[in-house]
């Protein structure tokens, strides 16, 4: 799984933005926000990753048990693959 | 972000929480947060009521216009300031030769993009580059429902088809359009025409009745073929109604970044400008960068400004509200029963009108009084500026 091409993450006023870039602005119109967690997932499938080495990563950043880190994160996935911004 | 799913962004339930809106955050911090780059002051129209025309011997007494090399390399230092919103003006901004170079750097940069733009220079090309790098929003403006109004208004009556011909290429751009009329004596009548036009081609249709003199070296005849303070007020009800009668919300936004101060009160960066005195963000998570190269709170303000291609954009960001906290309102403004509840007045108006902070307006005025009457008849207490848009 990884981020598609195109999308920035800028860090404006404590807030984590992600911003359509060039081309990017054909499929996607405004901005995202990222928390804490989603800034964390985010940088980690910029280059691509599994999705077992995602939820490991998760596992070794934050102090939570393996089902809420799981359910987090499918989350997380599910809001990302709503709006386009995942490619497989 | 699908807002029937369990919403995991701490960040919008902060926003929501504290009313204050991202604009408002950066100006606490003062970020400049959104930002006007006024690429050139030429413009292949001449319509009669503009405030920034130069030709190119006005321009020559005042400055230069920036290169492209300039202006990308400034919109890397607002990238690295925190600048978001960015909308490309002029003058028209595709008569500079070199606009798309300029473009396609700022798309590739990480803003949101808005242009402004008469579209009469619109062409295949530019549609394609568009195409490919998509602006968020393209604000078109539609001087006249004829020729014989583009004439008048414009100087120009082919004008009025080349606008219509832009509008068509846009209306391909997966963008935002939006048209937007500014209303003078000559086109006042055409308010419906002007509408249906628009229509055409996007429900998204405003109208500017707030037209000021001519700053920063520029002439214009506003002062003869502006509306009169009632003529305002008729202008702006008869579009209202225009909505109610057909149940529809008018499609338009204001730029984002237009907001009030709300919060000068929680302010953490080290300046002070009071709300009564600018009441909006101008200066405060808000620039204009002039053709020539003046950073300013507001395009209507003509000084003081700082310095950006100079002195680098966060050093002259840094030092332009400081510029602007000794502002006092005119003493008839301390004691006005007609403004005491909030006035269309603000000290840019003022210095677009009268030279001077300290000056009032009797066209300024006019308006807020006129606005004031009519409130009076209706018995409504209403925000004064909710009137005028």
């Amino acid at each position: 799984m990884k981020i598609k091409k195109g999308y920035m993450v800028r860090d404006i006023a404590d807030t984590y933005i992600v911003v359509p870039v060039g081309e990017r602005v054909i499929d996607f119109k405004g901005i995202m926000t990222l928390n804490e967690t989603g800034y964390f997932l985010w940088n980690k499938l910029t280059d691509g990753i599994s999705y077992d080495d995602l939820l490991k990563a998760l596992l070794d950043e934050y102090e939570v048990d393996e089902a809420t880190a799981r359910a987090d994160l499918d989350e997380f996935l599910g809001v990302a693959r709503e709006n386009g911004v995942i490619e497989e | 972000m699908n807002s029937t799913a369990r919403n995991n962004n701490q960040i919008a339930e902060t926003w929501k929480r504290t009313e204050m809106s991202l604009a408002e955050r950066a100006a606490v911090k003062h970020i400049p947060l959104g930002g006007i780059f006024e690429l050139t002051p030429r413009c292949n129209l001449r319509c009669k009521m503009c405030y920034a025309k130069l030709d190119n011997h006005e321009m020559d007494k005042t400055g230069r216009e920036r290169t492209a090399k300039e202006w990308i390399s400034l919109a890397e230092e607002a990238i690295a300031a925190g600048t978001l919103n960015l909308l490309l003006t002029g003058g028209e901004p595709f008569i500079r030769s070199d606009f798309e170079d300029i473009y396609t750097a700022l798309a590739n940069m990480g803003f949101i993009i808005t242009i402004n733009t008469n579209a009469t220079l619109m062409s295949p090309r530019l549609q394609k580059l568009f195409q490919k790098y998509p602006p968020t929003a393209i604000n078109v403006t539609l001087y006249g429902a004829s020729k014989d109004t583009y004439a008048k208004v414009c100087g120009n009556p082919e004008a009025f088809d080349q606008t219509i011909r832009g509008l068509e290429l846009l209306s391909e751009v997966p963008t935002t359009l939006e048209v937007r009329t500014t209303f003078i004596k000559d086109n006042m009548n055409e308010l419906d025409e002007l509408r249906t036009i628009a229509n055409r081609f996007t429900k998204r249709f405003a109208i500017n009745t707030n037209i000021f003199k001519a700053i920063r070296g520029a002439h214009s005849d506003a002062e003869n073929c502006r509306l009169e303070p009632e003529q305002i007020i008729e202008l702006v009800d008869a579009n209202k109604k225009y909505y109610k009668d057909h149940s529809l919300k008018n499609g338009k936004f204001i730029e984002d970044f237009m907001e009030k101060d709300q919060n000068a009160g929680t302010k953490e960066h080290d300046y002070n400008i009071k709300p009564e005195i600018l009441p909006c963000l101008a200066a405060k998570s808000m620039f204009w960068i002039t053709w020539d190269g003046k950073m300013l709170p507001c395009g209507t303000f003509s000084s003081p400004f700082t310095l950006p291609f100079e002195e680098g954009f966060k050093k002259a960001w840094d030092r332009l509200p400081g510029l602007f906290e000794n502002i006092e309102k005119p003493k008839e403004c301390l004691e006005c029963e007609d403004g005491k509840d909030g006035c269309s007045n603000c000290p840019a108006l003022l210095q677009a009108e009268t030279g001077s902070f300290n000056k009032t307006s009797p066209y300024i005025c006019g308006i807020t009084k006129e606005i004031r009457k009519k409130l009076k008849e209706q018995e409504k207490t209403v925000d004064i500026k909710s009137v005028l848009c």
